[in-house]
């Protein structure tokens, strides 16, 4: 019952070490079907459900104790927080840029990180997304806006095997056009 | 030990055990390394019966070497004239030769340019503690770091040349190698049970593919090679 999607934010964020929202989305089993209406459960009054047509946009910052030729950031393990307590995104229908970077900047200053900037996606693509193997929707997008923050979105990984975890990394990799933030590596290539 | 011996020796080995060991030098590549090593001794025909014994020898070790799990023999040969062996790995101390030998391990086997990034990044993430992205990342554990090493080593051993293997670590601390190319893209993570999962996808065709599989299989790493092949700087 996709209305059990609910119960999910319920959870403490950081339970389950940091896995309890996670875990809980991936035990319901949802049909693709039920995904969908999940989408469209009403989680906050303060936005209406993500649609397919919006950007989302995920900023990026820089930890300074990590290093770039290490693969430590910008790969396709950078957004692995949807396999915990959920990707954070920035609805662009709901923002503007310039409030995209202040929200980037405060985060990475909450962290003492450096803002970098954001990347972009496709709604519909990421939600197109599907295991090789079973054919079932990898990825769930979730409306949480907050009064502070009324573009605020969550992505959820809705399955947890191994070959499904490898192909939401792709599906990040491909869809946020993370390459282009690995310039290190790009020019060691050429 | 008389050359017949040796010779029924070599009949009567086994022909069903995997010879892809994961103490393995030379990995997969072991059954090349056996033709090159039998083909240095063919070249030249036996010109003694020590010789003859040597050459038996010689294809004994290999093929004990190819239908085992267990570590190579240490192996040397100062010349071509002059190869020794060290049995003692195999309980085959009656085809002692020589006692001289150089031991190898898999830490001595040189990588391949685009292996070194990745090797250097596993390197450092050994160092890395609980909590290293700055929040609650996980530690790598020491066996997924092993595995990972282990495959760069396969890799190594079987392609030369290659686009530069890139390395990334999730924050469940899984480590992995990753190549994207205008065509193709390809990720393989380590989970430290011997066994590897890869996702391969062709961006023309948008064709797929998500596996896991066991470091033990040649038949399957093989395939998983022609893959990587094809990803050439």
């Amino acid at each position: 019952m996709p209305k059990r999607i609910s119960s999910v934010f319920e959870l403490d964020r950081a339970g389950d070490k940091g896995k309890a929202r996670f875990n809980a989305i991936c035990g319901f089993g949802y049909s693709n079907e039920d995904v969908c209406l999940s989408e469209n459960v009403a989680l906050t009054p303060h936005a209406p459900c993500v649609a397919d047509e919006e950007l989302l946009a995920r900023v990026l910052e820089s930890p300074t104790h990590v290093e770039l030729d290490m693969g430590l950031k910008y790969t396709p393990a950078a957004f692995s927080d949807a396999h915990k307590w959920g990707l954070s995104v920035q609805r662009q229908s709901l923002t503007t840029a310039e409030e995209i970077n202040l929200f980037g900047e405060a985060k990475a200053k909450a962290k003492e990180r450096t803002y970098v900037g954001y990347v972009k996606a496709l709604t519909a693509d990421l939600r197109s997304e599907l295991s090789p193997q079973s054919n079932k929707r990898l990825l769930g997008i979730y409306a949480t806006a907050s009064a502070d923050v009324p573009s605020h979105a969550d992505i959820y990984a809705i399955t947890n095997s191994r070959e499904d975890k490898e192909t939401v990394k792709a599906a990040f990799w491909l869809h946020f056009k993370l390459e282009a933030y690995m310039p290190a590596l790009q020019a060691a290539a050429t | 030990m008389t050359a017949l011996a040796i010779q029924t020796y070599i009949d009567e080995l086994p022909t069903t055990t995997s010879w892809l060991g994961k103490n393995s030098l030379f990995g997969t590549r072991r059954v090349d390394a056996t033709r090159l090593f039998s083909g240095s001794f063919s070249k030249r025909p036996a010109t003694s019966d020590y010789e003859q014994l040597l050459i038996l020898a010689g294809q004994a070790l290999w093929l004990t070497l190819e239908k085992s799990k267990i570590a190579e023999p240490t192996i040397s040969w100062t010349s071509d004239l002059e190869p020794s062996f060290s049995t003692r790995y195999f309980g085959l101390n009656h085809f002692s030769l020589n006692e001289e030998h150089t031991e190898l391990s898999d830490q001595d086997m040189p990588l391949p340019a685009y292996c070194s990034r990745a090797a250097l990044a596993f390197e450092h993430y050994e160092s890395l503690e609980q909590g290293w992205d700055g929040e609650e990342a996980e530690k790598p554990d020491a066996a997924t770091l092993t595995d990972a090493g282990y495959f760069l080593r396969i890799l190594g051993s079987h392609i030369s040349e290659l686009a530069e293997a890139r390395p990334m670590l999730d924050a469940d601390g899984i480590p992995g190698i990753f190549w994207n190319t205008d065509n193709r893209y390809l990720s393989i993570s380590f989970y430290g049970d011997f066994s590897l999962t890869y996702f391969h996808k062709d961006l023309q065709s948008e064709y797929s593919e998500a596996r896991t599989i066991s470091m033990y299989s040649s038949e399957e790493i093989s395939s998983l090679l022609s893959t990587i092949e094809e990803f050439q700087g």
